[in-house]
């Protein structure tokens, strides 16, 4: 057997222009998440007079978890032909690849001894990588979440309800993931509420639903 | 007419006025003594009898009044050095979170230089387009917001 790792640069080259916007679009926008990430969480230690969590984001083990989704993601339209990508299948590959290759490490580990912080906090730090995955999949599933039900109690429960979601979530990347296909399914049946608006993309042309079951 | 009534009272007694009657007072009392001392022929004993009381009972009160102000100095004494070592804390915690900016401000010196080359990268990558995506940017502070929420959340 011959393996042959291929060149970064080469493999971007490839690519050609459409997607190579694509690919540093979703570059930027992966980063800037991770740097949100940090700083949220920093800004709670600073409220709570905890040292601050410092992490380091790896540039380049990012961008080779987008080039492995990339990869995967070209294989599968090879397969089935679509014309406008699935927002969900997407974020689905990311995250696992992302989880995978873990670009982000906390530098200081000593903050996992803080007393000041909880068990569940303490595992979203330990987890960093997972925890971030968990807000872009939130994002990518419901980039509306801020428009409001029009009832305040149904809206309440619901956000109760996601994050229950959330913290499944993160177990979930932790401990059970194993492929992105089961990421996705999970995800597609989160959408399955009339609460918060999803990306049209995600059901479009589903068919005659109803003809499918006579 | 209140105000003269309240002049009027301002102006009752003041503290000379108090001074002068005290010592007529006293000078009636040592007038009247002398008066009754005259005649006795006892008047020696009796004085010193009553000066060595006087003197008893006023060393007496010299010592409760060291005593107590004793006890209240000794009170001061230690709040001082509870307030003392309390400053002495601020002022360890302050240098130590002086010397942490500090630390902090040279490491995003170092970070701003190592990531100068990776933006110039980017740029040249994305064929001189804006390298800041405003969508982009608005999409990772409303991320920011969730994230906040679900850190904090400990459901």
């Amino acid at each position: 057997m011959n393996l042959v790792f291929k060149s970064i640069d080469i493999w971007y080259d490839d690519l050609g222009k459409e997607l190579q916007e694509e690919f540093d679009r979703n570059l930027r926008y992966l980063v800037g998440v991770s740097k949100s990430w940090e700083s949220e969480i920093n800004k709670y230690c600073r409220n709570n007079m905890i040292p601050d969590v410092k992490i380091n984001l790896n540039y380049q083990v990012m961008r080779q978890a987008l080039i492995d989704a990339f990869d995967d993601l070209m294989r599968l339209k090879e397969y089935h032909p679509t014309e406008f990508p699935n927002p969900i299948k997407t974020m689905a590959y990311y995250v696992y690849w992302i989880v995978k290759r873990k670009p982000i490490t906390v530098i200081n580990d000593s903050i996992l001894e803080e007393k000041r912080l909880s068990d569940t906090k303490k595992s979203k730090i330990l987890f960093c990588n997972e925890h971030y995955c968990v807000q872009l999949l939130v994002d990518a599933l419901f980039p509306y979440l801020k428009i409001d039900c029009a009832n305040n109690d149904i809206h309440n429960y619901a956000n109760e309800q996601l994050n229950k979601f959330k913290r499944y979530m993160l177990y979930f990347l932790t401990y059970r993931l194993e492929s992105p296909k089961s990421l996705e399914a999970i995800m597609l049946s989160a959408t399955l509420h009339p609460i918060w608006e999803v990306d049209k993309i995600i059901w479009d042309n589903p068919g005659d639903v109803f003809e499918e079951d006579l | 007419m209140c105000k003269r009534e309240k002049t009027a009272k301002k102006v009752w007694l003041t503290n000379r006025d108090l001074f002068w009657i005290i010592v007529i007072l006293f000078l009636v009392i040592v007038l009247l003594l002398c008066l009754v001392i005259s005649g006795n022929a006892n008047a020696t004993n009796i004085l010193s009898v009553v000066s060595t009381g006087i003197s008893i009972v006023l060393s007496i009160i010299a010592i409760v009044y060291t005593f107590i102000s004793g006890i209240q100095s000794s009170d001061i004494n230690s709040e001082t050095k509870t307030q003392i070592m309390l400053l002495q804390k601020e002022i360890e915690n302050l240098k130590d979170s002086i010397e942490k900016k500090i630390q902090l401000q040279n490491e995003v010196g170092n970070y701003i230089e190592s990531v100068s080359p990776l933006i110039n990268r980017i740029a040249q990558n994305t064929n001189g387009s804006v390298v800041i995506d405003e969508t982009i940017q608005k999409r990772a502070q409303e991320i920011s917001e969730q994230i906040r929420r679900d850190f904090e959340n400990d459901e």
